[in-house]
């Protein structure tokens, strides 16, 4: 069985890697709505942390809770599975203060599908403050201690040190796939590396490293493929759906890089040590890759669009957004106008979970169409 | 009116009435005179921490927000707000929230920073201080479009130590920014006046909002809805915070003499959510029924209120109440971040699911209300947050509960026939039937 069949099953099994780590170490789990979530805390106090993903659930499911009509399809699905039980091995729920839809699902997952544990950290969105990190830092502590008293056990400075070490080393792993597109002749596809990435993020991160090692001793093997067709990155709300990767490369395009916050953004920063082990964290948290809420008054997110463009080549980006958001609705003008000021055609799609990808083979073919002829 | 009236009614004192325009129009006037003049000019969806800006002397602020005054005169039809909503929609912007494509598709226009006299002002930058999400990264489109640089202030919802020293340093360090980039000159002593009058003012205006308890209600819900306007964009203004104490004493003696703001109050409704702003007519569409609109949690969002642990809201105090004098720039500072963080209640959580359900339900019970009618506003996630559980909470406690859906400033999702029936539904399911035809559509209301 090769690395690749492992990963495929956990992508078709999502729940069962934490179910059995579960079984296996009688340990708790946290699911987390957004990206910027401290997950090396919760790791260094033995609790598994995973994240909440959509699954194409049927839409009636939601319908009691939340008002739809203008609803984001991904927060909506992520609830919607956890009204049909399948999160019921989650022992807890965490939010980090992003947008109203994700903050929605965390309200009423822990009033209608109650869990042992819920926390919400107020995450500055103002992260370009000079003062966003202290604030930071006072929410960190009171979530440290807050998971202290949840699993009735101090968090040592070595748990946590150990954390950011386990942590930091799967995202150089995964960097460093993801650095294998860069190449004119790459030995994975964006699919491939989305879905290595994705699992990563339902499972304890030093099984999913060992994985990653397999994953770099696979692609040393594989020959060139030497493909064809505009080199694509994507990007836009967040989207754990592949199946949109495969096809756009089906119809003759080729995605090789994407900043999806389940995606290149979410590996794209390490903890970079400090005295004061809280501190590191709430640096890195702010200074990753922004989200479009985060990203303000600044546009930093575009400069970092541009090193994308440079280093992976790119010639094309496809902006998926997810119904109704808001956030990245509302940012589109200003990415739109930068890709066109480097000259970098951009093709906007709105998806939705309850809708196939399939719906867009007119507009994804003749935007590669006009890509191949420029 | 073809039945009887319960209650006697009267117009609002001319002192009251006049004066809450004379004071719009005033502002608007010296908000287009302020760059001539030499003042500062900022552009935003900006209505909290105004005294901010008042320490730089009389600054204007052409657009703060969808000009819907004017679109509301103008119509909802294509000649008015759906023609700025298109327009946003044309540039990229869709699906978002209707009310920032209201506001955008203006800027898009350039109508924004035109005056009555057809000057046109030139923002400094763009101020956005607090607000939701859809605000936020509006702001940063205007302040792209415009290319002007932006000021954000955020405000947690949290109430903690930490949440303090962040709007402290943020709202010390704005005085500075404005300064560098501006070349204007904080004056400590215009900064300080303009806090003592905020708080005046929304303090006396959360005291005119528990007057509304009583049995009649001294004003109706609309009439509340345009009384408090001058609290938006001027609470700052010594002015301002006199005819908010005006307004107060005028309430009382209607309390008194028990003149009610609407002829029958056979029930007592609460408006929940901003209704949308291109038809405040809506709000006095209970009357046709003999209800009212007597409350909602938009006519209290601008006073100055303090919570117990059981949800009750009782008004403020002023600083004079509270024998507080504000001697510096730093005191005046420190007021400001109470305000929005009263250390009494540190450790609350302004936006906690639970607390507002509490306090929701207090409000029914402390305010006399018998039903309450929920605007479900599309593309608003921000007010549309939890509130399905919500409204499950108020049946569960026995509160009958309707809801009608449109959207706050995209009146293209405005549909007439359907909003009435689920009025009229509304009505009729609490015993109530139809007594007479309001006169006309009245569009005379700011949001
Ligand atoms: S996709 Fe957009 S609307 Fe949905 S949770 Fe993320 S930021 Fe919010
Ligand atoms: S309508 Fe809703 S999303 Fe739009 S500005 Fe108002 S609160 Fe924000």
């Amino acid at each position: 069985m090769s690395v690749f069949d492992t990963i495929h099953d956990i992508t078709a099994n999502p729940h069962r890697p934490a179910s059995e780590w579960k079984s296996k170490t009688g340990g708790k789990i946290i699911g987390y709505l957004c990206s910027n979530i401290p997950e090396e805390l919760i790791y260094a106090a033995s609790v598994l942390p995973v994240r909440l993903l959509g699954a194409n659930e049927p839409e009636y499911v939601t319908r009691p809770f939340i008002f739809q009509s203008g609803f984001c399809s991904f927060a909506r699905d992520c609830f919607a599975q956890a009204l049909q039980g399948r999160y019921k091995y989650i022992d807890g729920i965490v939010f980090s203060h992003c947008c109203p839809h994700a903050r929605e699902v965390f309200l009423d997952w822990k009033r209608h599908v109650p869990v042992a544990y819920s926390h919400e950290i107020h995450t500055p969105m103002l992260q370009q403050s000079p003062h966003a990190k202290q604030y930071l830092i006072a929410e960190l502590e009171e979530f440290l201690s807050s998971l202290e008293q949840w699993t009735k056990k101090k968090i040592s400075t070595k748990a946590i040190d150990e954390a950011i070490g386990i942590y930091n080393r799967n995202r150089r792993l995964m960097l460093e796939i993801s650095e294998t597109m860069r190449g004119d002749s790459p030995m994975l596809t964006e699919a491939e590396i989305a879905e290595v990435g994705l699992v990563g993020m339902l499972m304890d991160k030093q099984e999913h490293s060992l994985l990653l090692d397999d994953v770099l001793k696979e692609i040393r093997q594989r020959p060139s493929s030497l493909r064809r067709g505009p080199r694509l990155i994507l990007l836009g709300s967040v989207n754990n759906n592949t199946e949109l990767i495969k096809f756009i490369d089906s119809l003759g395009g080729q995605v090789v890089i994407d900043d999806y916050c389940t995606g290149n953004r979410y590996y794209q920063t390490e903890i970079v040590p400090e005295e004061n082990r809280l501190a590191a964290i709430a640096e890195r948290l702010i200074n990753k890759p922004p989200c479009p809420l985060h990203d303000l008054p600044e546009r930093r997110r575009l400069n970092h669009y541009v090193n994308l463009i440079e280093k992976y080549g790119v010639q094309g980006a496809i902006y998926t957004m997810q119904r109704q958001c808001d956030a990245h609705g509302l940012d589109y003008p200003a990415v739109e106008s930068r890709f066109k000021e480097k000259n970098i055609p951009i093709l906007k799609l709105e998806l939705d979970y309850t809708v196939p990808v399939g719906q867009f083979r007119t507009r994804i073919e003749a935007f590669i169409e006009m890509l191949t002829a420029v | 009116m073809s039945e009887q009236a319960d209650f006697e009614t009267r117009p609002i004192s001319d002192a009251v009435w006049s004066r809450m325009k004379e004071l719009r129009r005033e502002r608007y006037k010296l908000s287009f005179e302020a760059q001539t003049k030499g003042g500062l000019c900022v552009t935003g969806f900006a209505w909290g921490y105004l005294p901010l800006l008042a320490g730089f002397g009389n600054f204007g602020n052409p657009s703060p927000g969808t000009d819907f005054t004017r679109i509301a005169r103008e119509g909802s039809g294509s000649e008015g707000l759906v023609k700025f909503v298109n327009l946003a929609e044309s540039n990229g912007l869709t699906p978002v929230c209707g009310a920032i494509a209201a506001h955008l598709g203006q800027v898009f226009a350039g109508t924004s920073f035109g005056g009555s006299s057809g000057n046109k002002m030139t923002p400094d930058f763009v101020f956005q201080p607090q607000g939701c999400h859809a605000q936020y990264k509006g702001g940063q489109i205007c302040a792209d479009l415009l290319k002007l640089p932006m000021l954000v202030i955020e405000a947690p919802f949290k109430n903690s130590i930490a949440s303090r020293n962040f709007l402290l340093s943020q709202l010390s360090d704005a005085i500075e920014w404005i300064e560098k980039r501006t070349g204007h000159t904080f004056n400590d002593e215009l900064f300080i006046e303009a806090v003592r009058n905020d708080i005046r003012s929304r303090v006396m205006w959360a005291k005119t909002c528990e007057l509304m308890k009583a049995i009649p209600a001294p004003m109706s819900y609309r009439q509340a809805m345009s009384l408090r306007l001058p609290l938006i964009t001027y609470a700052y203004s010594k002015k301002t915070a006199d005819y908010m104490e005006t307004l107060y004493q005028d309430m009382q003696e209607r309390v008194r003499d028990k003149i009610s703001g609407s002829p029958f109050e056979k029930k007592r409704l609460a408006h929940e959510g901003l209704h949308p702003l291109y038809r405040p007519d809506l709000l006095r569409w209970p009357e046709e029924y003999g209800a009212a609109f007597n409350q909602g949690e938009f006519m209290m969002a601008f006073g100055t209120f303090r919570f117990t642990p059981d949800g009750r809201r009782k008004a403020g105090q002023t600083l004079e109440e509270r024998r507080i004098r504000l001697n510096s720039r730093e005191d005046a500072l420190r007021a400001l971040v109470e305000q929005r963080y009263p250390p009494e209640e540190e450790g609350t959580d302004y936006d906690s699911q639970e607390r507002r359900t509490l306090q929701f339900l207090q409000m029914v019970k402390d305010w006399h209300i018998d039903g309450v009618m929920v605007h479900l506003a599309r593309r608003c996630a921000a007010l549309c947050m939890g509130i399905y559980t919500r409204i499950q909470d108020m049946r569960r406690a026995g509160i009958p509960v309707a809801t009608y859906e449109a959207s706050e400033g995209d009146p293209k999702e405005w549909n007439e026939a359907r909003v009435r029936e689920d009025f009229a539904r509304f009505f009729e399911s609490m015993g109530l039937t139809k007594i007479s035809s309001l006169d006309e559509k009245e569009n005379d209301i700011d949001p």
